[in-house]
């Protein structure tokens, strides 16, 4: 398998002026003496010829230099320099992913370490992860385990015969589907979680063939729309997933507007280009629990080998929906919150239909214990899970591991501007099909991005589980008695 | 009545319904208030395409330098207003109908309420 | 029956909407690069800008997506995003300029709004913000109403309805029963109570509820010559007895005052076939006065709260809160299917009706979104003598009609989402319907009940 955990290599972005929470000023008096080239411990001034330039002025860290002997604005002699916070910074996110978030998402990408001067552990939406800390956040530990720890799950608890599938980190990729993203999206996805173990997800249109090298670490997504759902697609994958619902539109389909359905996307789908898919609700061939369980048979009856993997929304009987799924045979419980992302979706349905992901988590992880199932099933939470620090406190809810969908694309230069379904799609190539914008993601920058992402989070969830005096991450699960809730919350958190 | 425009950088933390009282006017002349987000939005094209409109004067007001909270966003509209007030003089308009403020208080601004009023009397 | 089908036509505005965001590029530093940023521009508005001598912006700030590519890509530099501060300036705390700018879309297009990315605003918050609504998967379906695959209902009835029917000693009905309005959506028409709005704004309104074929309460005096043909969709609002004489014949509801409930007998004995809608504003005294007036034979209430959805009190309640006690009550009483319950104040956006309507109402009055829905922006400059800035009192009826019409549209189709992902017909089964919906306060702290607060 190569090395463990993978090598990070620096890969930075693709734009001429990435964007920085620091701007530097240079005025007209300053004479090119090149001072601030030495001294600037981020690299920031380059000299172009004779002349000095902040050429790397992203990589400011901005007024935390203030009192330090080498920043640049004292240190100059012209004093021709000035820091000041970036005014297009206003304009970047929301309350969910804020700058700091979306900024400190792509220093990760870059890095693949967290930053020291912004915020990478939580936005600011006055409520659910947002206003939970770990124990250790507020007193001063000195405690930290000096062992290995482990952060491995396994996704059979049934010990019903069929193969073990061990994952070597609490997470795996969420569907997108190929014409809501474009192909080398979902390969440098699927390359990224081969590298670390674990799985990307196909989503609902279709599985591309050049995915297939892949296969041992691609779950195949059967949902409403079937979408290429064919009996080699199931069988050849370790995991199949069904898609009941979606956080984001909870009680409705997908949604592929017509100007993402190319052609390669309309073959893919057995559809016609142009024309607009919007996928059934519910799967009109399951009424009943007793439907669900002839669903889950079907899959196991075609792949003998595969485990099942149920995705559902959180309505306000989600327990009832997981235990359900227990007794049809699945033997993950996917819980998929109602802020998780979407390619597209009505506004409404985002912000007002079924609960998030926190509240969720509790409550099946607590009557799954009271029914006796608990240890049978693995629990998989989603739906705005965006940092290393929210995993970490789904998991201290009470889940088993979780699925990760937005921070990836954030990790490939996603800005949030949430333009993903209008006309050819996203404007940075990301999430669109259309050959001219997808050529903009080259695939080698885009898996090394993922990967990178993905040390920095491996190395912060094994600095939470050492702090907590934890040996494996399996040990945190349902563990509330180490958060704490945030009573009085302000605006800048 | 003569019909001006006034450009106020957000940051100057005045709200509008202030920056109309402290400047008084009569009744006679009238004011439009604009806030821009930063004084660098100001364009020398913008400024040219505003008086092509039936606008008699423009006047903005903007933070001093050394406050500017893009850096230099009031650097830059004081150079392209002095080359628009060039533009404006050669095509016989006069340059009072377009004059740059930096305003470092609420006296300051009273001062420059004034101004304007004197100006405004002096275009044709 | 065919089924109720609004048609929608694209309505632009007469205005150019302030943009969210102010796109900056300056000349001076400029590289003059053969293939500049700005020709790449994924949404070409660097090519579609233009002068607006209307409102003096650079059009560009309309057509930018904020995507950023172009303020990265630019190697000088020289191309900044900032907020615009005139956004920021629209509307008020509750009416924010993100919902304002909704209802602008909503009004213009006729369609729902829908955008890529997931969720972007605060976990929760007060008022219609601290509940959510339910969906349903596998133990239960849902209905697949938006494309129309199955048939979701949103036609309410109002009036009185009688618990039982009495006949006498020849089976036939000794009296004749209450005269009842069906119309088919939730939602009725009415001026808010502020403002100058002039008659090309009644007119939009009546041509609206005509086509749609609901309910514009207007008061006695606002019902001009112009407004007759549209009689068969117009309430009339009237406050004093005198008023009640000067009433055209055929009008089918009118609504009164709290304070001439007392008159209410007499009215209807005066009018058997109208029905009288009575006006209680929100306050603490609502529910009783509601109470006594069911027992004697009130047909329709109209709850009316302030603009930002509360009651008239010294520690205002917000208007689910009050509707859902007042709710309660009546069905205590075992007299709630008795009355129709409209609510009006705070309804801005197409969820708060479904959530109004879960927490016990039958439909809404709007008035002040309607408004919006033309382009107002709530500035309330009319209020201070200052002229309209976008002119409200020469609009085009016909281009008003449809704006109210699109919005309407928008509404309805999100209402059949929220029904049809709970699994529901029709919108009557949604009224009071508080245990399918997830209060945000009490699923909290059933969640986190092990968690240790700070």
């Amino acid at each position: 398998m190569g090395s463990w955990p993978q090598e990070v290599k620096g890969t930075t972005s693709r734009f001429k002026r990435p964007l920085g929470k620091y701007k530097i000023i240079k005025r007209a008096n300053c004479n090119n003496c090149g001072l601030c080239v030495k001294l600037c411990p981020c690299g920031v001034y380059k000299f172009i010829g004779k002349k000095v330039m902040p050429l790397r002025e992203y990589r400011c860290i901005g007024f935390s230099c203030e009192g330090s002997e080498h920043y640049c604005v004292a240190q100059c002699p012209e004093k021709a320099l000035m820091v000041i916070k970036n005014p297009t910074i206003e304009a970047l996110g929301d309350y969910r992913w804020t700058s700091d978030l979306i900024l400190s998402t792509w220093y990760q990408a870059e890095t693949g370490n967290p930053p020291d001067y912004m915020e990478y552990k939580i936005g600011n939406s006055g409520g659910g992860f947002d206003r939970l800390r770990f124990s250790f956040e507020f007193e001063n530990q000195n405690f930290s385990l000096k062992e290995d720890v482990s952060t491995t799950i396994d996704l059979n608890r049934r010990n019903d015969g069929r193969p073990q599938v061990t994952i070597s980190v609490p997470w795996y990729g969420g569907g997108m589907s190929f014409g809501s993203v474009s192909l080398t999206t979902m390969l440098a996805r699927a390359k990224a979680c081969m590298e670390w173990n674990t799985f990307t997800c196909t989503g609902e249109g279709g599985y591309p063939e050049a995915l297939i090298p892949y296969k041992d670490h691609v779950i195949t997504q059967v949902a409403t729309g079937l979408f290429g759902v064919r009996e080699e697609t199931i069988k050849r994958a370790r995991i199949v997933e069904f898609k009941y619902a979606q956080g984001a539109k909870p009680g409705l389909g997908g949604h592929l507007l017509g100007d993402k359905v190319t052609p390669d996307v309309a073959r893919m789908r057995e559809s016609v280009p142009g024309i607009s898919l919007f996928s059934p609700f519910p799967f009109h061939s399951v009424y009943s629990v007793e439907d669900h369980k002839k669903h889950v048979d079907w899959i196991k009856e075609i792949n003998p080998k595969a485990l099942i993997s149920v995705k559902v929304s959180t309505p306000v009987d989600v327990d009832m929906v997981a235990i359900g799924s227990y007794y049809a045979g699945a033997h993950i419980i996917h819980l998929d919150g109602s802020y998780g992302g979407t390619g597209a979706a009505p506004d409404i349905a985002k912000k007002n239909i079924a609960m998030p992901i926190e509240l969720a988590i509790p409550k099946v992880h607590r009557f799954l214990l009271e029914e006796g199932v608990r240890d049978e099933m693995v629990i998989i939470a989603s739906g705005g899970i965006r940092t290393a620090y929210d995993m970490a406190k789904a998991i201290a809810l009470g889940a088993d591991g979780v699925v990760i969908g937005t921070a990836e694309l954030v990790a490939l230069e996603c800005t949030r501007c949430g333009n993903c379904e209008r006309g050819r799609g996203c404007p940075r190539g990301i999430a669109t099909t259309d050959m001219e914008l997808s050529s903009m993601v080259e695939l080698e920058w885009a898996t090394q991005r993922i990967s990178n992402l993905f040390h920095s989070w491996y190395l912060q969830l094994i600095d939470i589980l050492k702090r907590l005096g934890m040996h494996s991450i399996t040990e945190l699960v349902g563990k509330t008695d180490c958060l704490f809730y945030i009573d009085k919350w302000s605006e800048n958190g | 009545m003569k019909k001006l425009v006034i450009f106020f950088c957000q940051n100057l933390s005045y709200k509008k319904e202030k920056i109309f009282k402290v400047l008084d006017f009569p009744s006679e002349i009238s004011i439009r208030l604009i806030p821009i987000p930063c004084s660098a939005e100001i364009s020398v094209g913008l400024l040219l395409k505003i008086l092509e409109t039936d606008l008699d004067a423009i006047f903005i007001l903007t933070c001093p330098e050394t406050s500017c909270q893009s850096g230099e966003g009031s650097i830059r509209a004081k150079k392209r207003v002095e080359y628009t007030q060039e533009i404006l003089e050669e095509l016989g308009l006069g340059k009072d109908r377009l004059v740059m403020f930096e305003v470092d208080d609420l006296e300051n601004l009273q001062q420059i309420g004034r101004n304007i009023k004197k100006k405004c009397l002096s275009i044709t | 029956m065919p089924k109720y089908h609004i048609n929608v036509k694209p309505a632009p505005p007469r205005f150019l909407p302030p943009g969210k965001y102010v796109l900056i590029d300056r000349e001076e530093g400029c590289l003059g690069c053969k293939y500049c940023v700005k020709k790449l521009c994924p949404y070409g508005v660097y090519n579609k800008r233009e002068f607006d001598s209307i409102q003096l912006r650079d059009t560009i700030d309309y057509y930018c997506r904020n995507c950023l590519y172009c303020v990265e890509a630019c190697p000088g530099g020289t191309i900044t995003l900032m907020v615009n501060p005139t956004y920021l300036e629209i509307g008020d705390s509750y009416w924010k300029p993100e919902i304002i700018t909704k209802i602008w879309r909503q009004a213009e297009t006729g369609m729902i709004s829908v955008s890529g990315a997931g969720y972007r605003g605060p976990f929760a918050g007060s008022g219609f913000d601290d509940m959510w609504t339910d969906m349903s998967e596998i133990v239960r379906p849902t209905r697949d109403g938006i494309h129309g695959r199955e048939y979701i209902s949103t036609d309410i009835e109002i009036g009185r309805k009688l618990s039982y029917l009495a006949f006498d000693a020849q089976g036939k009905l000794p009296s004749s029963t209450p005269p009842l309005i069906e119309i088919p959506i939730p939602m009725l028409f009415s001026l808010p109570g502020w403002g100058k709005w002039g008659k090309p704004v009644l007119l939009s309104m009546a041509k609206a509820a005509k086509t749609l074929n609901t309910l514009f309460i207007i008061p006695l005096a606002q019902f001009t010559k112009e407004l007759h043909p549209y009689i068969d969709n117009l309430g009339i609002y009237i406050d004093s007895l005198e008023e009640l004489s000067a009433l055209p014949k055929d009008v089918k509801i009118i609504e009164i005052p709290y304070n001439l409930s007392q008159n209410f007998q007499a009215i209807k004995t005066s009018h058997p076939q109208t029905i009288v809608m009575i006006k209680i504003p929100l306050s603490p005294e609502a529910k009783q006065r509601s109470l006594t007036l069911t027992k004697n034979g009130a047909e329709v209430f109209h709850f009316s709260a302030d603009d930002h959805g509360l009651e008239f009190a010294e520690k205002p309640r917000f208007i689910k809160d009050i509707i859902k006690d007042i709710h309660l009550s009546l069905v205590d009483e075992g007299t709630r299917d008795e009355v129709t319950v409209l609510v009006s104040g705070g309804i801005a956006m197409a969820e708060h009706v479904a959530k109004t309507t879960i927490c016990g109402a039958d439909g809404v009055i709007l008035d002040q979104v309607l408004m919006v829905a033309l382009e107002c922006r709530l500035c309330k400059d009319c209020l201070q003598g200052i002229p309209c800035p976008i002119d409200i009192e020469n609009i085009e009826p016909d281009w008003g009609a449809q704006r109210l019409i699109n919005l309407m549209n928008a509404w309805r189709d999100q209402l059949l989402e929220v029904l049809g992902a709970m699994g529901m017909r029709d919108v009557r089964r949604l009224r009071g319907e508080m245990g399918r919906a997830i209060f945000y306060k009490d699923v909290l702290n059933e969640a986190f009940a092990s968690i240790k607060r700070k």
